[in-house]
Order: structure tokens, then sequence, then C-alpha cells
């Protein structure tokens, strides 16, 4: 198969699957046995107000009446409306995803850069110390709750040490972030060449992305260390090691190059984790962006923003998939295109 | 695979790559290896917790004591006391009856329902396979967290529905590893023989190749029950599916965040059940990492 009908394939597949998330979002909000009115009204609702609902949002209209509408609001890029915030859903969500993707961006940067490092030490000294450190922190990142590692942070950096800004937001609220050109405040801020708003979001990014990054470096110091394990393994490398090339040489020339196929692959599912891990520790951090958005429509019954939010969520996952599995192929010409 | 929630299981599929290094360990090395034997001495812990934790808990876990509020972990009260006086060690002792009993029916559930879809999509093929796989696929499509989140929101808050919404986002894995499985066991000269001898196709199934697919599920279903325990505790502690004043681990460190943000910093309120959630599925964890390994090297 060329290449070019792997990607044709690949990026129909995924057009399938989205419309296969759109009916399952569908199928939540409407087809499940909970009630939208009822929902949005609480159990004490009169009948009367219940029936007027109903005819408002549409629900006495047959199913797939109500999922042709659904679908053409859809195309035209309508999300609906959250009662709660007053503006259209997809405005909601355009204004907070820059801050759900800083963050995760910053935690992968993190993770990456003392995983990576931390996987090779533990692949190639497997006793040493920090080997040893390694795996407890594979242990640690991958068992911990999330909510409850937030908290541990939060308690000991900013409550116990001092270390850090109070665990609010994105920004002290007395001060004005910096004016919006990617939605990422440590961007704007330096495109600005504004230092101390750059401090500023810096300093709030660290608790939060610390928190995820300890989760999704367990994955990565595994990956990376498997993955030299295997390299390691192999006749080239012994090759290099017997016409007398050092370990260092062996490992960044050689080794490291072909161990990142998986170690790329990994990125892309640790952003999807992060996508969906960002409702506890938004909550928790009160962090402005779609996963405090999702916590806060679901507790106030708001039903168009669950239903867009979750949406949005799964869309992007699918294509980050995509993405990876894309990348992929270009990344090993072995993978065979089937 | 491996590792946690519903939240991360997307990360499991990492872990699959990592090659088991001596192929084949064997059953008497295993008992000898630390991680297992820690392993399994939390997870008996975890289960002793499970069926005599009312019985020896020194306190009741729901009874007030305006006398004893706010205590910090003392001889009288080893964890500590919250806000209304109630023993913390005692609360996390009913509690694990709750959070691992969710966590068993989370996973028989997923375990259960996945592995027969999965079996009969690898023996079927063809429309059936299809049919499943697509559907897969989607639920896929969404992080298990976000997914276990809506279901939870939109069914109701309750303990019956918690379980539904983890062991749905979690039944995808059982499919695809038993399908795997089925679509190489199908082809095996004893299914052939078990075929020409005239059994039904549900017997041949169920009887002469299902069991020899299983194992990769069981496998990860130990994993699922430390993940579950995740999730579960996850979602109470955003105030979704189990509230208070139910003893349950999550709403136990929901409860206890409060006071860290309060003058008197009681950090022991939400530090000792979050620290039990995280033993529990260190315990199964590593249990299922080491069954993995000998049981079904990748």
């Amino acid at each position: 198969m060329t290449l070019r009908r792997y990607l044709t394939r690949r990026i129909l597949l995924a057009l399938i699957t989205w419309l296969g998330v759109v009916v399952a979002v569908f199928t939540l909000t409407h087809v499940l046995p909970g009630n939208p009115a009822q929902v949005r009204l609480g159990s004490f609702a009169t009948p009367e107000a219940l029936r007027k609902l109903e005819l408002e949002m549409g629900l006495d209209k047959p199913i797939y009446v109500q999922f042709a509408v659904y679908l053409s609001n859809l195309a035209r890029g309508d999300l609906g409306k959250s009662f709660k915030t007053g503006q259209t859903v997809q405005a909601d969500l355009v204004q907070r995803l820059p801050a759900s993707l800083e963050l995760a961006a910053f935690s992968i940067l993190l993770a990456t850069g003392l995983g990576v490092p931390l996987g090779l030490v533990a692949a190639v000294k497997e006793d040493s110390a920090l080997a040893q450190a390694a795996r407890g922190l594979t242990i640690f990142g991958a068992s911990a709750p999330l909510f409850w590692l937030g908290l541990m942070m939060i308690f000991i950096f900013f409550y116990t040490l001092r270390l850090t800004v109070p665990p609010l937001g994105r920004f002290d609220p007395l001060l004005t972030p910096p004016a919006n050109v990617t939605g990422f405040f440590t961007l704007d801020s330096l495109l600005q060449g504004d230092l101390a708003s750059f401090r500023q979001s810096l300093s709030h990014l660290v608790l939060p992305g610390a928190t995820l990054a300890i989760v999704v470096i367990a994955p990565i110091i595994k990956i990376v260390r498997a993955s030299m394990l295997g390299v390691l393994d192999s006749d080239y490398i012994r090759t290099a090691r017997a016409i007398g090339m050092s370990l260092p040489q062996i490992i960044f020339q050689d080794a490291l190059r072909n161990a990142l196929v998986p170690i790329v692959t990994m990125f892309g599912i640790v952003l999807g984790y992060l996508l969906a891990g960002n409702v506890i520790v938004e909550r928790i951090f009160a962090w402005p962006g779609i996963g405090q958005y999702l916590y806060e429509a679901i507790l106030a019954n708001d039903f168009d923003a669950i239903q867009g939010t979750v949406l949005l969520i799964a869309v992007l996952y699918v294509l980050l998939n995509l993405i990876i599995d894309v990348l992929y192929t270009f990344l090993d010409p072995r993978i065979r295109l089937g | 695979m491996s590792r946690l929630s519903a939240s991360t299981r997307d990360l499991s599929d990492l872990f699959q790559l990592e090659r088991v290094r001596a192929a084949g360990v064997s059953w008497a090395s295993l008992w000898r290896d630390p991680s297992l034997i820690l392993g399994v001495s939390l997870l008996a812990l975890v289960t002793l917790m499970a069926i005599l934790g009312p019985a020896v808990s020194p306190y009741s876990p729901i009874a007030p004591d305006a006398q004893a509020r706010l205590q910090p972990p003392a001889p009288e009260h080893w964890m500590g006391t919250d806000k209304f006086g109630r023993d913390i060690l005692s609360r996390v002792l009913t509690a694990a009856r709750l959070d691992v009993g969710i966590s068993f029916s989370v996973t028989l559930s997923a375990f259960s329902v996945g592995s027969a879809l999965g079996a009969i999509a690898g023996y079927q093929k063809g429309v059936v396979d299809d049919v499943i796989m697509r559907v897969t696929d989607v639920v896929l499509s969404f992080p298990g967290f976000i997914l276990a989140l809506g279901i939870t929101a939109m069914l109701g808050n309750s303990i019956p529905n918690v379980v539904i919404a983890i062991a749905l986002a979690y039944t995808p894995y059982f499919i695809r590893l038993t399908r795997a499985e089925m679509l190489s066991v199908r082809e095996t000269e004893y299914a052939d023989a078990a075929r020409c001898v005239g059994n039904p196709t549900w017997r041949l199934i169920g009887y002469h190749l299902l069991p020899n697919a299983i194992t990769p599920a069981l496998v990860q279903a130990t994993l699922v029950l430390g993940w579950s325990i995740l999730d579960t505790a996850g979602l109470s502690f955003l105030g979704i599916g189990i509230g208070p004043p139910t003893a349950e681990w999550g709403v136990m460190v929901a409860d206890g965040a409060q006071h860290i943000f309060s003058e008197g910093r009681e950090w022991w309120i939400f530090f000792f059940p979050g620290l039990i959630i995280m033993l529990a599925v260190i315990g199964f964890n590593l249990t299922g990492d080491r069954l993995r390994d000998a049981l079904a090297p990748q």
C-alpha cells in the first residue's frame, strides 16, 4: 500500500470514529434514562415547568428529529448555549482551551526532561541508586491518586515550605495577564518582552504542572527504559561495543535514535491522558481550563456545556491518535502500511 | 497493559511494549521476587480491611463526638479525627469494604461482558466482529475518566451508577484482549477437533476455546481492580457519585481538603485516606505487573 492510500484510509477511519463519537455523545445526553429537562430543573420541579422546558428543548420531538437538529447545529459549529455563563459553549471553550493546553504542555516538558534521562540511567546502570529511585518513582506515580497528590503538593510546597505562589489559577488576580495572542500566558508574556508576567505565569504553572508530571513520568521512565533495553540487546550495539566505542557515544548516537519510535508515540498517549486528568487537577488548583469548565457544568447541570466539552475532548483525542499513527509511519520506515 | 484509572488507562498501551527480559519467568523465582511479595502483602492487607474493617474499627465511623473534634494523630486516635470528631482510622477501615467492593463489581462486570463480546467477535469474525470493534473504538475515543464522569452525571449519583459508568469505560480493554487471543485459538488443531465431533458453537467457544484465551484478560483484571479504586475515589472526590456522610476514601480526601486551607492545617484528615488508596493500588499494580510477566508475556 502506498503512503497516500494509507493516509486516506486512516483519515477515513478517523472520520467514521468521529461520527461514532457524535452519536455516543448524543446517546449519553438524549437516550440514556436521565431526562435532561429533569436534570436541569432538579427533582422538585413541577410537572408543568418540566413540560414547558421539554418543549423548549425540543425533547417532545421524536429522537431522530432531535438527532438531525443536533447534527445540523454541529455542522454550523454551534454547540449550544451555556445557561451558566450566558455565552455560547464554543465561545466558552475557545476561551478556556489554551489554559488546559498550556498546563498539559508544561507538565509534558517537565516529565520528559526528567523522565528520559532517568529511563536511560535505569536501562544502562540497572543497579545504581538513581535507577532504584526511578523505579520507586514509577510505582509511586502509577499508584498515587491524582487528587491526593495535588493536595500533598499544596500542603508541602505552599503551606509548609512557602516556596510557591498561592495555588489559585493562572495569574495573580490583582494583576493584568498578558494581552491575548496565543492564549498561553507564558508565551504571550515572552512575546511582549514582559519578564515579570512570564515569571508570574510560570510560578502558577509549577505546582499543578508538577502534580501531573509525577503521574505521567511513570510511563515515560518505563517506556524509555524498556525500549533502550531492547535496543541495547541488539547485535549492532554489541558490534559498536566490540569496536571500542564509548558508552555515551553508543547511547546518544545509535541506541537512543532507534529507541525513539515508541518514545515519541508515548507523547501522544500521555498528552491524551493529560486532557482527561485535568478535571481533577484543574479543580484543585482553580485552573480556568476546560476540565474546570466541565466540572462546573456538571455541578450546575449545564446540559449543552457538558455535551460540548465531552465532544471537544473526544474529538481532540481521536485527532491525537490519528497524528500519532501518521507520525509513526514517518519515524519507522519498517512499519508495514497495512 | 498496565496503569491505573480509566483516567489514565490510555497509558496502558505503553506497558505492553515493556518486554519480559528473561523469557519464561518461573513460578519458583516469582515467589522470591520482592515486588511480588510486597504487592501480595498489600493486597492481603486491603482484603483483610475489607472483610474485617467494621469489626475491628475502634470507634463508630459515623457517630459524631463533639469532645474529640480535629484531634491530631495520637494513641487514642491513630489517624486523628475529623471536624465532627469521627475517628479517621475507623472511617478508613469501614470504607475499605465499599471501595474494594465497588472495584470488584466494576472489574467483574467489565471482565465478563468484555471477554464474552471479545470471544464472539474473535470467533465469528466478519460483520459481528466489525460492529463490535467499531463500537469499541468509539468508546475508546473518550478518555475513560471523562466517560465515567459524563455517564455518572447523566444517570445520577448512586453506587450502582458509578459501577456501570466505570465498568463501561474498561470493557473495551477486555474485548480487545480476548478477541486477539480468540483469533489465534480458533485456528488451532484442537479447535478443529472440537468442531469435527459436532460441538455446538456456544459450547465450542465457551468450553473449549475461551479457557485457552482468557489469561490476558485475567491478568488485566488484576490491574483494573486497582485503577477502578482510583476512579471511584476520583469521582467522589469531585462530589460526583458517592457523597458524604458515607465513609468512602475519595469523599474523605475531599473532606480533608478544606482543612489544609484552613487555619489549623489539619493534614491528617486528607492524608491517611489517600495513603490507603495508594497502598491498595500499589498492591494491585505490582501483583498485576508480575502476573503478566509470568503468565502472558507480550
